[in-house]
């Protein structure tokens, strides 16, 4: 494990950069709590972790450089790149039904709301059957509610 | 006094409904770790936020079942597919797989199974023997003993399992960063708030557990969903055991080196058995077959380790509230969560807990094996649920499970927010193991710096002269400094260099 450089995956060095973002956001946060006014105050750990993810994620990208790069494909096949081996098609449309779930679980209720998400992305990932897969949703969501509601005592969303 | 131990050990054998827990548990826990996709560390943050209403044993039950199955589980996919079911069973894979494809997979099947009861047994063993003796000297670590041993865990996490120590570190970082998010228990000033009340209550780690672990690990699967496994014919589990005689002595040897590597804080079963595997291969002079091509020896010696870093994983975290691993990491979440501080006084406040938890451990093991040499028609038929149907339920759950901690709905978007940015974690090569540990350590260590700091009125010199004067402290600091040398490029070279000269 030691000095392996990896090739540089697309978008790595825009992902190192964002969390260095992050940390000196943190760092400033975590100086703001109680400063320099004294080594035990509640502000020093918080300092020194942010400080260490700062000076990590430095290393991370200091490392990054040495990677050797991909042969320059030009804007389009580094986008394609990424999104064959970073973010894929299936990954973005499966968040976004996570998300639109997630958003109708509070407006719809958790039974309406898991089925249409249960359905609609056991569709789009195993592509059988409708009827099947409706039959899948019901019984998995039946077996999920019965569990968690009488076994787990729940209180569902 | 030892009346009551066993009392206490026997407590989840005489009742029905935890004997029950137990075994669905150890159950449940094998089909877990044998889904490749689904993991034991996934498992129990879920389980966390399902079980928190119930009683403390109850839940303790049913996890330590899930624990010491789901450990073993992985081995099934792993020499019947060549995916293992979890990370501790990467190392079988290597002859495991061989194997069945000569034909051997139910002798194989076997022979691991008894030998994961065997190490399984050693490190219960190593766990209700050794716990006791270091809880009493823990009582004479200082409080910068307890932050040199997190710091410890942290780095060994980081340097062993990620692709770079720094990218370990900063994981580690992120997640004391996470974990001081709210308001200080000392001081009760806001930190990491940004001036919302909403974050004073902290988040929850359990959310950011279920998201790194749960939906991180659903939305990387999808980069796997079309891969089809190939099959190899199963007709009847039979462990042989001549075979598993021979082996004996080498389980034993490797079962101790799952306990140590268990029992140190942050590394787990995953490194026990890769670290097993690495002794058999140097230590067997004269294998069954060649390693890589179906040595039995290559089987054995992983999987007697992993099971044997169960109870090694329990130790630091019964007796000094410092998780051995990541799935006891979330184990600790879920005791705290119970309201019990895992630490020095556990076993003197409750000595129940800790005989209950040996009482059951012991008991799953048992189980594990006897599920193991059965049920491999429904077994089979489990293990091919596509991942089109699985991932979805993982988000259900995920969420489900997320909201029925506080009923919050915001915890759930924390959780999908710390999903994906666990997923792109993943995706460039950082670890959420170590993320993880951080929540759990970072009060701690916090907390320990801050005593340390206080103790010797905030004087720099003081403080570091403290590290080099105490032997403890000397011995981890000497320790934290060996592992940062170790991962530094002058190291390599140096070993290098002392090879060449022999």
């Amino acid at each position: 494990m030691h000095e392996t450089t990896p090739p540089r995956r697309p978008g790595e060095a825009v992902f190192a950069v964002f969390l260095l973002i992050v940390s000196l956001v943190l760092l400033q946060q975590a100086y703001a709590i109680a400063g320099f006014s004294s080594l035990s105050s509640a502000g020093v750990f918080p300092m020194l972790a942010a400080a260490t993810m700062v000076g990590s994620i430095i290393a991370v990208l200091w490392q990054l450089r040495k990677a050797p790069a991909p042969a320059d494909e030009g804007t389009e096949g580094r986008l394609a790149r990424f999104s064959r081996q970073i973010l894929p098609p299936t990954v973005i449309v499966f968040l976004a039904l996570t998300v639109a779930y997630m958003l109708a679980l509070e407006r719809v209720g958790f039974l309406i709301s898991s089925l249409a998400f249960l359905f609609l992305s056991i569709w789009y990932l195993y592509r059988r059957n409708p009827l099947l897969i409706a039959a899948i949703s019901v019984g998995a969501l039946a077996v999920i509610y019965v569990v968690f509601r009488y076994v787990f005592s729940v209180l569902l969303p | 006094m030892q009346e009551s131990a066993l009392s206490y050990f026997l407590m989840s054998w005489l009742d029905p409904s935890l004997l029950l827990l137990t075994a669905v548990g150890t159950l449940a826990g094998v089909y877990i770790g044998a889904i490749p996709g689904l993991s034991v560390t996934m498992a129990v943050s879920i389980l966390i936020s399902f079980t928190f209403t119930w009683e403390t044993n109850d839940a303790l039950a049913l996890m330590a079942g899930v624990f010491m199955g789901g450990v073993y589980g992985g081995s099934r996919t792993a020499i019947l597919l060549n995916i293992p079911g979890a990370p501790s069973a990467i190392a079988t894979a290597l002859d495991g797989f061989p194997l069945a494809q000569r034909g051997e997979a139910g002798q194989a099947i076997g022979v691991t199974t008894i030998v994961s009861g065997i190490g399984g047994f050693i490190g219960i063993a190593a766990l209700a023997l050794g716990a006791p003796l270091l809880s009493e000297f823990s009582l004479l670590f200082a409080p910068r003993d307890y932050l040199l041993l997190a710091i410890m865990g942290i780095l060994l996490v980081a340097s062993l399992s990620g692709e770079s120590l720094a990218k370990g570190v900063f994981a580690g970082a992120l997640g004391v960063a996470i974990g001081m998010v709210g308001l200080d228990p000392m001081t009760a000033e806001g930190r990491f708030t940004f001036g919302t009340t909403a974050l004073l209550g902290g988040i929850s780690y359990v959310a950011v557990m279920i998201g790194m672990f749960g939906v991180a690990e659903a939305l990387a699967q999808l980069h796997f969903l079309h891969i089809e496994p190939i099959k190899q014919k199963l007709s009847r589990i039979v462990p042989d055991w001549r075979i598993v005689l021979k082996f004996l002595p080498l389980s034993l040897r490797t079962s101790l080196i799952g306990v140590v590597i268990g029992a140190l804080p942050g590394t787990g079963g995953d490194i026990a058995a890769l670290m097993a595997y690495d002794h058999a291969k140097r230590s067997v002079k004269k294998p069954t077959r060649p390693f890589g091509q179906g040595a039995y020896e290559g089987l054995v010696a992983p999987e007697a380790a992993n099971n044997a870093a169960v109870g090694g994983a329990y130790i630091p975290m019964l007796t000094l509230g410092i998780p051995g691993d990541a799935v006891t990491a979330v184990i600790i979440g879920a005791l705290f969560i119970h309201g019990l501080r895992p630490g020095p006084n556990l076993l003197i406040e409750t000595p129940h807990l800790f005989w209950f938890t040996v009482g059951t451990l012991t008991l799953a093991n048992i189980f594990m094996v006897i599920f193991g040499l059965t049920g491999v028609r429904i077994f089979t038929r489990i293990v091919e649920c596509p991942k089109g149907i699985l991932l979805p339920l993982i988000v259900v759950l995920s969420i489900v499970g997320t909201y029925a901690i506080q009923n919050s709905v915001t915890d759930v978007y924390w959780m999908l927010g710390f999903g994906v940015l666990g997923y792109f974690m993943k995706m460039y090569g950082y670890q959420v193991g170590p993320v993880i540990l951080g929540i759990i350590l970072g009060p701690l260590m916090d907390l320990s710096y801050r005593r340390a700091m206080i103790s010797v009125q905030d004087s720099v010199p003081t403080f570091f002269w403290e590290f080099l004067v105490n032997p403890i402290s000397l011995v981890l600091t000497l320790a934290v400094i060996l592992l940062l040398l170790n991962q530094t490029p002058l190291w390599p070279k140096r070993r290098a260099a002392v090879e060449q000269q022999t």
